[in-house]
């Protein structure tokens, strides 16, 4: 019983460690400002819902524009279709992201939809650019 | 002749055994990962604040996720074993089969939907889906023969604590491999290489198992 003690003593230690990593963890790189890249990614959200292709097409980097391709646009508006309109943004958390030289500033948002609740992981460059997009 | 049915009894009796220890491997499995940790990595996935976290600390939380790959499958088969899997002291076939009914378990759940995609793009593309199963399936046997010496040796807090690190160890390779720039091909080498320690280990360990089977196997049948 005081080898079971000690496991579940070093459980709880590994859980509030994490626990601690948790709260330690969302920081937005630096040159990035909170309120902006959230009404950034608030403003992705919309429209994708409202399927606007053109403004969305606007918003993207060129790397981002190659790979958006028609399919891929097919892709994530059938999945948005299954999902229905979007009812509200739950819940909003932001950090950052570096692939290669470039660090991005990262949304990930819940987003509630009339059927269903969908995330999505938001990404911008240090241009606001929409550099990525991840639904899940 | 009633020596011959008591030896027919036992034998029927151990084929029984060995199906029921395959059953509740493939059992131990399905709880501990299909309808627990599964749901719950997918749950935790779609939380924003698990997601930012992954991005914030890549490495650990790679590490996290696949120590908690030995936490439920080690404890698992842990309760398995306390609960299910009776007597304590067991002969050595019993982790052999459970691990064997997990592994297989495994395997057919991570297969069957990559096959479907393989067939489509390239058939000889199955090989090393499959060797990387083959070398799972032996790594859970390992694991099953880890905590059942625990049982067999009075100590088995202490070896389930190293089935769940060296789970999660092994299982922390994969994102490991991914910031190392390893290949699939180096990554599967070690693999192999650690699957042949696992074979190493469960040889060695059937010496704790030895002095009850011979006991069993002296013991007049007829």
């Amino acid at each position: 019983m005081k080898q079971a003690r000690r496991l579940i003593s070093l459980i709880l230690l590994i859980g509030f460690s994490l626990g601690l990593l948790a709260g330690c963890a969302a920081k937005l790189p630096e040159g990035y400002d909170e309120a902006v890249v959230k009404s950034e990614a608030d403003k992705v959200i919309m429209v994708l819902d409202a399927r606007d292709v053109d403004q969305l097409t606007a918003m993207l980097t060129d790397q981002m524009k190659l790979g958006l391709t028609e399919e891929v646009k097919a892709q994530v508006f059938a999945i948005l279709d299954d999902f229905g309109p979007v009812q509200e943004i739950v819940e909003m958390k932001t950090t950052g992201s570096t692939e290669g030289e470039i660090t991005y500033g990262v949304v990930v948002a819940r987003v509630k939809h009339a059927n269903g609740e969908l995330t999505y992981t938001i990404s911008f460059d240090p241009q606001m650019r929409l550099a990525g997009l991840f639904l899940q | 002749m009633p020596g011959e049915f008591s030896k027919d009894e036992s034998k029927t009796n151990q084929i029984w055994q060995v199906m029921i220890a395959f059953a509740l491997g493939a059992v131990c499995f399905l709880a501990t990962q299909v309808f627990t940790r599964v749901p719950l990595l997918g749950w935790l996935q779609k939380q924003p604040i698990f997601v930012t976290w992954t991005m914030s600390f890549p490495l650990l939380s790679g590490v996290m996720t696949a120590l908690s790959a030995g936490v439920f499958e080690e404890s698992g088969r842990f309760a398995f074993k306390s609960f299910l899997l009776k007597p304590e002291k067991s002969p050595f076939w019993e982790s052999v089969v459970f691990g064997l009914g997990h592994g297989l378990c495994e395997a057919v759940w991570v297969l069957i939907p990559v096959f479907g995609r393989l067939i489509l793009i390239s058939p000889g593309k199955f090989i090393l889906p499959i060797v990387e199963r083959l070398l799972a399936i032996i790594m859970h046997i390992g694991l099953s023969v880890i905590v059942w010496n625990g049982f067999q040796l009075n100590k088995r807090w202490q070896y389930l604590l190293a089935a769940i690190l060296t789970h999660g160890l092994v299982n922390a390779l994969i994102p490991l491999a991914g910031i190392l720039g390893w290949g699939i091909l180096q990554l599967e080498g070690l693999f192999a290489g650690i699957t042949g320690l696992f074979l190493i280990y469960v040889i060695y360990s059937r010496k704790y198992y030895i002095e009850k089977e011979s006991y069993e196997t002296s013991t007049p049948i007829d």
